[in-house]
């Protein structure tokens, strides 16, 4: 038998040696192929990380830097290792910390999943540069932890130009708005020199005609009426344009400050966020209504906001923060504080910053505070200023609560 | 102090929106004995009879409508005459300078000072009386040129020219005799004194004949 079927029994071992050599050379070498393409596949990643022309940056849960890619190491001018373990917070310029600080907590939180940002970095000489940041948390399990990725491009030139842009329209802006107050200014230049300009020739007519040679005392008498009329006419001139900025009590109604407080801070979000700005709101429910002429109030608040965030525009160094707190004052009123971290105000400017034509901005008016003040007094309230600790002002807004059935 | 009627052979205009301003420049103008008359826009200006003596025109810068330096342009157009004082209640530059150039006597600013509108108002008939005189000076010399045969204005126009009777008699191909009488009749009829008088009169009429 096995001498009959020995070529055939042989021919099977090989046949069957040889598929099973087949068989594990083939998973052989599909498995160093799976290998090679996890291999492949992880330095392509890599590769397409470092090779981005964007900056690339893989952070921790705390936001400390795992990975750069040159693109982000040549953006801030530091080498790989440098920057390995630093945060973002150790290159964003100080003002912009605390915005960012916030949007951190946030991302952290898992209340946001991404988000973009531009934040000013400083590099390495020191220099600054324009950045804007698209930052996304990469979820994380029972084995991995949370992380960071964002991605940075430098748009330092465009931001130039964006701010040469815009100083020309604010100047511009600025124009338009003087224009307005020259011609309002012109317009009762006008009205109060007519009178007076009548009162003058008047006056003139008065004393020739007394000084003739035969005194027309009829005329002198017809001038000197005229002049008391002229007089009566500019007082006129004036209790009108002091009417202007009192209204009378008919357009009041009861409203809520948190509402004015939170309409004025849409009004200025563009402006906060040019000048990253950090808004923090303390408003505080269940306040008794003020009885209020609503746009009024909502100037008195704009006012107010926006000479916070202009008194921070020139800050370094210092987080800029706004603050707008609303609480109930001495039970039955209301106050609303406006706070800044900017310059603060002088003690000497102290008393005079609520009058008229006083300024400290190069381009002011000076009638904000004071037009502020005679509103909120129109309306029973009290207005204040005081110096911020350490640093900055702090104005407050006294407004009576309305008492329904009190009228 | 000027005399009662010391200038009602002039009038004084005064064009300007308000009446109270009007009514004051008025007894002003009347206290410094001037004949005013007023009026309240530029259009019943325009509308009324202007006496045809020395006058002039008290105009405010601001009026409804037309602006007072539009309408110095639709005067000038209208080949009205009139010297021009403004007045406005915020004098800028630009306005008054443009005012000046197209004529204007004088610029005041509100309030205005007596002494300044007197001496402007009075500045602006003595040019309006200049030249009144000067037109009607012209319009008399033309009237006597008009009066001259045709011969005797050919003979004007030599003369001023600087001819001598001999080159006129030529020129005209008459005796020198028949000349000289034409020149005769020239000289007196024109009114003219000397030779120096009548080139002034042609020179006014455009008359002489270019030298050559």
């Amino acid at each position: 038998m096995w001498e009959q079927r020995r070529d055939l029994i042989l021919a099977t071992v090989v046949v069957l040696q040889a598929v099973l050599i087949a068989v594990l050379l083939l998973r052989a070498s599909r498995m160093g192929r799976t290998e090679r393409a996890l291999k492949e596949g992880e330095a392509r990643w890599r590769s397409a990380f470092e090779a981005s022309t964007l900056g690339m940056v893989l952070a921790d849960r705390d936001l400390k830097f795992l990975a750069t890619n040159a693109a982000f190491q040549s953006m801030l001018g530091y080498a790989d290792g440098e920057l390995r373990g630093l945060t973002p917070f150790d290159i964003i310029v100080e003002e912009d910390r605390e915005a960012s600080r916030q949007l951190h907590q946030e991302l952290r939180q898992g209340t946001r999943q991404r988000c973009d940002l531009v934040r000013r970095y400083r590099r390495k000489d020191g220099t600054e540069i324009w950045a804007h940041v698209y930052l996304s948390a990469i979820p994380g399990d029972d084995l991995a932890p949370q992380l960071f990725l964002a991605t940075t491009v430098d748009i330092t030139s465009h931001k130039l130009a964006e701010d040469a842009a815009r100083v020309a329209q604010s100047d511009l802006a600025r124009i338009a708005r003087l224009i307005t107050v020259g011609e309002m200014t012109a317009s009762i230049a006008h009205e109060i020199n007519q009178p007076l300009g009548a009162i003058v020739a008047n006056g003139n007519a008065g004393l020739r005609w007394l000084a003739r040679a035969a005194p027309d005392l009829d005329e002198a008498r017809a001038a000197l009426k005229r002049i008391v009329n002229e007089g009566h006419r500019a007082g006129q001139v004036i209790a009108s344009i002091r009417s202007m900025f009192k209204k009378d009590g008919r357009t009041k109604a009861p409203h809520d400050v948190n509402d004015v407080v939170r309409e004025v801070l849409t009004l200025v979000r563009g402006e906060v966020e040019n000048q990253r700005v950090a808004v923090r709101t303390e408003l505080t429910d269940d306040l008794p209504r003020v009885l209020a002429d609503r746009v009024q109030l909502q100037q008195v608040i704009l006012n107010l906001v926006t000479n916070a965030i202009d008194a921070m525009g020139s800050l370094n160094g210092r987080a800029r923060v706004l603050r707008l707190r609303s609480e109930r004052h001495a039970s039955d009123s209301v106050m609303v504080t406006v706070e800044d971290t900017g310059a603060g105000i002088d003690r000497e400017n102290m008393n005079r910053i609520f009058e008229a034509f006083f300024t400290t901005k190069p381009h002011g008016m000076g009638m904000g505070l004071s037009i502020c003040r005679s509103i909120v007094e129109s309306h029973g309230g009290r207005l204040s200023a005081a110096r911020g600790h350490p640093y900055g002002a702090v104005f407050q807004v006294v407004l009576p609560g309305h008492q329904p059935g009190a009228e | 102090m000027m005399k009662d009627g010391g200038e009602t052979r002039s009038i004084v205009y005064v064009v300007d929106d308000d009446a109270s301003i009007r009514e004051a420049l008025k007894s002003l103008l009347a206290s410094m004995g001037m004949r005013v008359e007023v009026f309240g826009s530029a259009a019943e200006f325009l509308k009324s009879t202007l006496a045809d003596i020395p006058s002039c025109l008290v105009l405010d810068v601001r009026l409804p409508g037309v602006s007072g330096l539009d309408f110095q342009a639709e005067l000038t157009k209208a080949n009205i005459q009139v010297p021009i004082i403004f007045i406005t209640g915020h004098g800028d530059i630009p306005m008054t300078v443009r005012a000046m150039k197209a004529g204007a006597v004088e610029f005041l600013t509100k309030p205005i000072r007596d002494q300044d509108l007197l001496d402007a108002v009075q500045l602006g008939l003595e040019q309006d009386r200049g030249r009144r005189e000067a037109e009607k000076a012209v319009s008399q010399v033309r009237g006597r040129y008009e009066s001259l045969t045709p011969r005797e204005q050919e003979v004007i126009a030599l003369v001023t020219a600087g001819l001598m009777n001999k080159q006129i008699a030529a020129e005209m191909d008459v005796s020198e005799i028949t000349a000289k009488v034409h020149r005769g009749n020239v000289m007196r009829k024109m009114g003219a004194k000397s030779l120096a008088e009548l080139v002034r009169m042609a020179d006014l009429l455009g008359i002489r004949r270019a030298t050559s």
